[in-house]
């Protein structure tokens, strides 16, 4: 697309300044001089711009970079015509999901036969393939009173994909002594032993000690430690409140806890533990396929953290955050922008549960269950959450991504609220992870995981 | 304003650089070196003051800032024009015969021109670093200019008038202005407050009465009285007691046709009989004592000033301290340049008299002298010089107002408002230098930083919007402004060779080579219109 600048009309009204002054002042000197605006009108009026030929590659450092992790792209466009050309604007076509974090996606250079421009810049990786558009290329001829945008479409890497599940596993040491069990001090059967008592009617004939009969002459029964087949439910806290970044282009509070829970979850399934997963605060469009009758998001995945149902309820928090991110962005929003909200009237002080998320998902919790809790802690409700569960003895941990590190006043306060907020959390019996953003997500789950099975 | 259109660091440097060299040249082939520089001083200050007008962050301290920038602002702009006659006439006059007059006058205009043009162009190279200059920052610029004039302005025309009000007093048989507002003050105070009781004066009385319970209700409503009171039946007292000041009122209100006709239509004989004279005495000494009268009106005055206290607090806490601080901030710099001018007005008002007379040529230096020593003794030093800082504020205010309508206007781009001021200033100081007859080379010289500064600046800002100033970004703009500069050089090159050769053509004075002048200028003007 070309078209043309008007750029000139200081000087035609120069020149005609000029030419009338000097007519009227009989100046010969300032009538001459009319000539030279009107030479910059010609050139320009004839500047056309030259025929181009570019080409470009695109080099993205990073293969699978971690969520929020800055990856250089590097982009070459070459000149590879015949003609030189004065003045050539590139801008490279970033997905508008990836927020650029270092450096400038933009750059112009003046480029001779075979002379190439390098513009070099890093974004802020998120969860998913981003496809990169087509490279804006603009070029004006010198005089600048023409501009022709086209786009080049570069080689190399075309998309930055950004994997949530590395293939090794990371919690190698992370030891699981009853897979999917959860040993209890009450004896019955079982296969670790815990006591003898006195035989009853009816006590199965396997479990009498023989040997002791033979000795002694009395009946007498083994009892082992009883183990109960549980089931880890993974809730990710993706209510508004947690859908603030620390700074611009980092994953949100919601998007971080979803990476958490689908790592702990992926782990989980290796180690073959039965596991559910839900996501509280999502709306019905947020999920393809919608939310379950009770408003909650509840998946029971087979397989893990690949799985389509597990992956559908990470991709509903993903478009979630991103539907109130780009809100935020419209309303100039920042990361203490949902903070300030608190959790006051999730219980009411008779202690009926009022949150109507608390309440259902305390409704479909099963009775025995573990209870891992995702959440940053920016308003009260994981504290209710987790007085809740603890009140009906279910064993909780909570692992919560600090999202509150900034250097702002606001960010400040909010950090001294989540930091009470863990402190009550550990008050009500719950155990803590605290996942700080510079250390690796692995430390943290690997830190959760024993926590879950040291029970 | 926003970043985006901030235009790269080496075309503002390349911009600032040819005017302050092209403006500096002429100036100096004019010899007028002192107003120029106070006014290229003054013109980087109303840069700076419309910088700091469009502060967002920090509104109160820019606009203090500005509005203080407003009185050297104002002296730059004054000393430019004026000052510049003055010296210029220092120079130029007296004419050696009469029939020089109109040459030397065309002379002085068009150096003064070369100077007003210099200070704009250096003003919109300012306004370039940054671009700063745009609709809306012109706008409060202007005013908060207008806001610090207000002060000192009125001060000074209120002095002025004061001097010639009490010149009248004294010369003429005529009563003082003091004498005049007594007699209307006393008439005013005794209808309202202190009637002679000889009969019942009920209009004053019944107007003062009504105002009263109005402005009570008023009060009452205004005042935070149900939010303080808990519990419904202090609630339902307050609306009752309302209730009954405005059903007061009306009726009160109702009774003031009544006492119209009682006092001014009915003979006081006549009413006498009409109502039974116990009546009329009990009537005559209520709505004649001073006593009732100065309640209501004490009524009036604290309810008054009740309901403005709990606007202004409204106002004020409905607003942050910034937003204040802004408002008032011109008028405090108002404040600030009257307490000043008070206490400099003698030495300067001495100081600027001499300045003048020492510079003005021949015998107008005394004459002039003589003159102001007669005009400071009649209105005093400080009148004189409280309206001539008034006016020098004024100056100010309506440059920066002209600057907003300009930019209103949108022959002014906000993107390249400066680039424009600056290219356009360059233009005519260049025209005006040529009338006088500078130097060929210094002629077209200034032509060609005139349309560079333009082509550099505009190139600048658009590379600045779609860029971003990165590291390639000045190589292009160097390319760009030496490809230009050739250009340049080209049609200088052009224009040597019409001058060198049209000398001869243009110094002869007959229709016929204007005309056909007047035929090229239409064929190019032509050529444009077919180009685009």
């Amino acid at each position: 697309m070309t078209e043309r600048v008007r750029r000139w009309g200081i000087a035609v009204a120069g020149t005609v300044t000029l030419v009338s002054v000097g007519l009227l002042a009989a100046e010969p000197a300032l009538f001459a001089g009319a000539a030279i605006p009107l030479a910059y009108v010609l050139f320009g009026a004839f500047a056309r711009v030259p025929a181009a030929d570019l080409d470009a590659e695109r080099t993205v450092a990073a293969a699978t970079p971690t969520p929020g992790d800055p990856v250089e792209v590097s982009l070459t466009v070459e000149n590879t015509g015949d003609r030189s050309l004065t003045d050539v604007r590139v801008i490279d076509g970033i997905p508008s999901e990836l927020r650029v974090v270092e450096g400038s996606p933009r750059d112009c250079g003046s480029l001779r036969p075979g002379d190439s421009l390098t513009v070099e810049y890093a974004v802020r990786s998120k969860r998913g393939t981003y496809a990169f558009d087509d490279t804006a290329v603009r070029i004006r001829p010198l005089a600048a009173t023409e501009v022709a945008t086209t786009t080049v479409e570069p080689d190399g890497d075309t998309a930055l994909t950004c994997a949530n599940v590395v293939s090794e596993v990371p919690l190698a040491d992370a030891t699981l002594p009853r897979a999917g069990t959860l040993p209890t001090d009450s004896g019955g059967s079982g296969l670790e032993f815990h006591a003898t008592r006195d035989y009853q009617p009816g006590d199965p004939v396997s479990r009498i000690d023989w040997r002791r009969f033979a000795k002694t002459n009395e009946l007498t029964t083994v009892e082992y430690r009883e183990e109960q087949a549980v089931r880890t439910v993974l809730v990710v806290d993706a209510r508004p409140p947690t859908r603030v970044t620390p700074e611009p282009g980092y994953p949100t509070g919601a998007e971080l806890s979803a990476y958490a829970a689908e790592r702990l979850l992926d782990a989980l399934s290796r180690s073959s533990v039965v596991a559910s997963l839900t996501a509280v605060g999502l709306a019905e469009e947020d999920l393809v396929g919608g939310l379950d009758p009770d408003g909650l998001a509840w998946v029971d995945p087979d397989g893990g953290a690949q799985s389509p149902q597990a992956n559908r309820l990470f991709d509903g928090v993903q478009s979630a955050a991103a539907r109130d991110s780009a809100a935020a962005d419209a309303t100039g929003g920042n990361a203490t922008a949902g903070v300030a909200a608190d959790g006051s009237g999730v219980v009411s002080d008779d202690g009926q549960v009022q949150d109507p998320y608390l309440r259902r998902l305390l409704a479909r919790l099963p009775p025995t269950a573990q209870v891992v809790v995702f959440s940053p802690a920016l308003d009260e409700w994981p504290v209710e959450l987790a007085t809740s569960l603890r009140a009906r003895s279910y064993p909780t941990t909570v692992v919560s991504p600090d999202v509150t590190g900034g250097e702002q006043l606001g960010q400040s306060v909010a950090a001294l609220e989540r930091q009470l907020r863990l402190e009550s959390l550990e008050l009500v019996g719950a155990t803590l992870i605290d996942w700080n953003l510079v250390d690796p997500i692995d430390i943290a789950m690997r830190a959760s995981l024993a926590e879950l099975f040291s029970r | 304003m926003t970043h985006t259109d901030r235009p790269t660091a080496t075309s503002t440097a390349l911009v600032v650089l040819a005017t302050l060299a092209t403006a500096t040249v002429l100036v100096r082939a004019i010899g007028v070196s002192m107003p120029a520089t106070l006014g290229g001083v003054g013109a980087v200050l109303l840069a700076v003051a419309v910088w700091t007008a469009g502060w967002d962050r920090y509104r109160a301290v820019g606009t203090a800032l500005s509005s203080l920038l407003a009185l050297p602002v104002g002296i730059g702009l004054v000393a430019a024009t004026i000052g510049t006659v003055i010296v210029l006439a220092g120079v130029l006059f007296p004419v050696p015969s009469l029939s020089q007059l109109p040459a030397t006058v065309i002379a002085l205009s068009a150096r003064a021109m070369v100077v007003v043009g210099a200070v704009a162009a250096v003003f919109g190279a300012t306004v370039a670093v940054g671009n700063v200059l745009d609709r809306a920052t012109a706008k409060r610029a202007a005013a908060s200019s207008f806001k610090t004039t207000l002060l000192p302005l009125v001060l000074g025309l209120v002095l002025v008038a004061g001097a010639v009000l009490d010149y009248l007093q004294s010369s003429r048989d005529v009563p003082g202005v003091g004498a005049v507002v007594g007699d209307v003050l006393r008439a005013v105070t005794t209808v309202l407050f202190e009637p002679p009781s000889v009969r019942p004066r009920l209009t004053a009385f019944l107007v003062l009465a009504a105002v009263a319970l109005i402005v009570t209700r008023r009060a009452l409503g205004a005042l935070p009285l149900s939010e303080i009171a808990t519990g419904t039946p202090a609630e339902r007292a307050i609306e009752s007691v309302r209730r009954a000041l405005f059903w007061g009122s009306v009726l009160v209100s109702l009774g003031i046709p009544i006492g119209i006709l009682s006092d001014f239509v009915v003979p006081t004989r006549q009413l006498r009989n009409s109502l039974s004279p116990a009546l009329f005495d009990l009537l005559t000494s209520l709505t004649t004592a001073p006593g009732p009268r100065a309640v209501l009106w004490w009524t009036i005055v604290v309810g008054v000033a009740t309901l403005l206290v709990v606007t202004l607090l409204r106002r004020l806490v409905q607003s942050s301290a910034d937003r204040i601080g802004a408002t008032l901030a011109p008028f405090a710099a108002g404040t600030t340049v009257v307490v000043g001018t008070t206490v400099v007005a003698d030495p300067v008002l001495s100081a600027l008299i001499d300045w003048v007379a020492d510079t003005l040529p021949g015998e107008f230096g005394p004459r002039f002298r003589e003159l102001s020593g007669a005009v400071v003794e009649f209105y005093g030093p400080l009148a004189l010089v409280m309206t001539a800082i008034g006016v020098v504020l004024l100056v100010a205010t309506l440059a920066t107002t002209a600057l907003w309508l300009t930019l209103l206007t949108k022959y002014l781009d906000d993107r390249t408002a400066g680039v424009g001021i600056a290219s356009a200033a360059l233009f005519q100081t260049a025209a005006f230098a040529g009338v006088v007859g500078v130097s060929t080379t210094v002629l077209f010289g200034s032509l060609i930083a005139a349309v560079l500064v333009w082509d550099v600046g505009e190139f600048g800002t658009t590379l600045g919007r779609e860029i971003g100033g990165g590291s390639g970004a000045r190589r292009t703009e160097l390319v760009h402004a030496t490809g230009m500069l050739a250009v340049g050089g080209v049609g200088a090159t052009a224009a040597l060779a019409i001058e060198s050769d049209s000398v001869g053509a243009i110094s002869v004075s007959g229709g016929t080579v204007v005309l056909g002048l007047v035929a090229v200028l239409a064929g190019l003007l032509a050529l444009l219109v077919a180009l685009r």
